[in-house]
């Protein structure tokens, strides 16, 4: 009954947001500069054949009529035509998304098992060497911009040891596996980052914990310590794992972009630069409302656990 | 205080918890701080001790200690405490769950964990300390609940620490010590964050559980009124010592040492309304301070040269650390009602 009513509240309040996002999502990439149909027509093409492309784009229509029409088709699925190939976007879309989004889940397990273990234990040895180690190495985890260590990591486990094939490997329709050990390292070149913010995180938010007077009472009930640490006190923590999380995910989605870039993937990411290179709006809107739509479904999420996990928030 | 003079339970000769030559210092980046300087006492079988002081004697530090608290990484005892026989300091945390110790705290607010049950904790603390199943755990904690006086067991069973009032919490941080099964209850000023009424009634239940279950309590307090009503036997410390200890009536009527004279002139009563209340002048000497003599001396009325020697804690029931004590006459209580 509760979890039915938190989940029913959360959802109705991710609804405005949408509404807001698909309305940003709209007008800011009209702000970029360049016209469709010169992209399309060429520099040369005769003022009447850009009208005519226009027309045939609807670009000729009010700024609110465009929108209108394609956020009435965009709930039935319909993201419209690509500008350049008329291949239709959500097509387009489904084919690249299943990449993506593997590569974002399987870069959020790399964050949360290096983050979570080592900002337990830093917090668990607080102001140790071994604190200082991982909170030192955390730092320069942050400190590393992803496409760099993706280019490191290429060098090191695929050109040089030949652990992980390297950039430009099989899709995932054609040899799942192979296009799975190729997800490795690009999830790691994504992940390392956020397991370093993780770590940082949790360790704070443990040692508030580790020093709170309900551990006390857990340590003077003579509880295994290793109970106190990874049951009741990172639930208490949770709510800023939680967070963090989150935040991860709209992270790592932008990130990625970069990241398959560097490796060559066929994910969103490089949906979105080539459609941009090219004033292909109607790519660009379809993929940046798939995106706002997974990071707003984490945050609901988010949002839904925080409920669950703290009794005190209603 | 409530009224009740009934006249003192008999005392088992054995006593149950033994503390000697107890002391400590944290260790810091600066140095050594000495906190406790050879303490020794010890609490009967369903005995409730009184450790008296003011803030900074060492009264919790003592506690601490004895529940095995204190971070191994600061603190460095010495000595000897032993409950039962068994030996209680040096143990890591690990191999205390077969001690029968529980101790209660201060603040009931923030003592229970925020995020779970009630039911959970209790349960948790049943099968852990005592081995039950689930099962057995749930049928116990009920039974726990109605004996520290919560209504509605079951229902409570399910609630978390922020829907109880105060007083509950603290009902159920005394029905979590139960549930290890202890001979020694080490309580930490438990009173002191309630109101007075809410106060009464849970000295109340400490007393009648110590008898029902032949339950030692260790009571950590600064507030003699509530030794009065509730202990057997009082600890005066000050400045990591024991400077006086006895029967609570014989303490109390007839304060050997001045420090104890001060704490209890120190108290509001209805002869002094209206005025302003005896203090004692000055403040506890850090512990970083390294005094030979009497340590109160600075701040004692009755000060003399013959204080700046060291001083023993002399006497047989009822001993004191104060080379005047004997030509000194102080003033006792002059209402306190003893309540044992």
């Amino acid at each position: 009954m509760r979890v039915l009513r938190v989940v029913g509240t959360s959802l109705l309040t991710a609804v405005p947001t949408l509404i807001l996002a698909t309305f940003i999502v709209f007008f800011m990439q009209r702000l970029i500069p360049g016209d469709p149909a010169v992209a399309l027509a060429g520099e040369y093409a005769t003022p009447e054949r850009l009208a005519e492309i226009r027309a045939d784009l609807g670009l000729d229509q009010p700024m609110l009529v465009q929108y209108w029409d394609w956020i009435r088709n965009a709930f039935t699925g319909n993201l419209g035509a690509s500008f350049l190939s008329g291949q239709p976007v959500t097509e387009q879309i489904l084919s690249r998304l299943p990449l993506t989004l593997l590569l974002t889940l399987f870069a959020l397990i790399v964050a949360v098992v290096i983050g979570l273990p080592t900002g337990v234990w830093a917090a668990q040895n607080a102001e140790s060497r071994l604190d200082r180690f991982l909170t030192t190495s955390a730092t320069l985890g942050l400190a590393m911009p992803n496409f760099w260590l993706g280019m490191m990591l290429i060098i090191v486990f695929s050109m040089g040891l030949g652990l992980f094939p390297g950039p430009g490997g099989p899709s995932l329709q054609d040899d799942p596996a192979e296009a799975l050990r190729g997800l490795v390292l690009p999830a790691m070149a994504l992940g390392l980052v956020g397991g370093a913010e993780i770590c940082r995180q949790v360790r704070s938010a443990m040692i508030e914990n580790l020093g709170a007077d309900y551990v006390r009472t857990h340590r003077a009930k003579a509880l295994p310590e290793s109970r106190i640490v990874w049951l009741h006190a990172l639930k208490n923590s949770s709510l800023p794992f939680a967070t963090i999380i989150g935040l991860q995910v709209s992270r790592l989605i932008g990130s990625a972009v970069v990241v398959e870039a560097v490796f060559g993937l066929p994910g969103l990411g490089s949906l979105v630069v080539d459609a941009t290179n090219q004033r292909d709006y109607a790519v660009i809107q379809g993929v940046v409302l798939v995106a706002a739509v997974v990071v707003l479904f984490t945050n609901t999420l988010v949002d839904i656990s925080y409920r669950l996990l703290d009794p005190r928030i209603s | 205080m409530t009224a009740t003079p009934t006249s003192s339970r008999p005392k088992v000769a054995a006593p149950l918890l033994e503390v000697e030559d107890l002391s400590l210092s944290f260790r810091s980046g600066s140095g050594e701080a000495r906190v406790l300087h050879d303490v020794s006492f010890s609490v009967g079988s369903g005995e409730i001790v009184g450790l008296v002081g003011e803030s900074g004697s060492g009264k919790t530090v003592t506690s601490l200690a004895l529940a095995g608290l204190l971070d191994p990484r600061t603190a460095v005892t010495s000595g000897n405490a032993t409950l039962n026989g068994e030996p209680l300091l040096g143990r890591g945390s690990a191999n205390r769950s077969d001690l029968p110790l529980a101790m209660i705290f201060q603040e009931p607010m923030t003592a229970l964990d925020p995020v779970f049950t009630i039911g959970s904790q209790l349960m948790e603390t049943l099968t852990h300390r005592q081995g039950k199943s689930r099962k057995e755990a749930k049928r116990e904690a009920l039974v726990l609940l109605e004996q520290v006086g919560i209504s509605d067991p079951r229902a409570r069973l399910a609630s978390y620490p922020h829907q109880l009032s105060g007083g509950m919490r603290q009902r159920v941080m005394i029905a979590i010590a139960l549930a290890c099964a202890p001979r020694l209850l080490i309580a930490d000023e438990p009173t002191t964050a309630v109101d007075v009424t809410i106060q009464a009634q849970l000295l109340e239940l400490i007393k009648r559980l110590s008898v029902e279950r032949d339950m030692s309590v260790l009571f950590i307090t600064h507030d003699l009124g509530v030794v009065a009503e509730t202990c057997d036997r009082m600890i005066t410390m000050y400045a990591g010592r024991i400077v006086e200890q006895g029967e609570v009536e014989q303490v109390l009527s007839k304060p050997r040492h001045p420090y104890t004279a001060g704490l209890l002139a120190a108290l509001p009563s209805p002869e002094t309304r209206g005025r302003t209340l005896a203090a004692i002048p000055g403040r506890v000497p850090p512990p970083t301070q390294v005094v030979t003599g009497c340590v109160f001396a600075e701040r004692c009325d009755h000060r003399a040269d013959e204080c700046g020697e060291p001083q023993d804690l002399a006497g047989s029931t009822h001993q004191v650390r104060c080379v005047r004590s004997a030509e000194l006459t102080l003033i006792g209580a002059q209402r306190l009602e003893v309540g044992r």
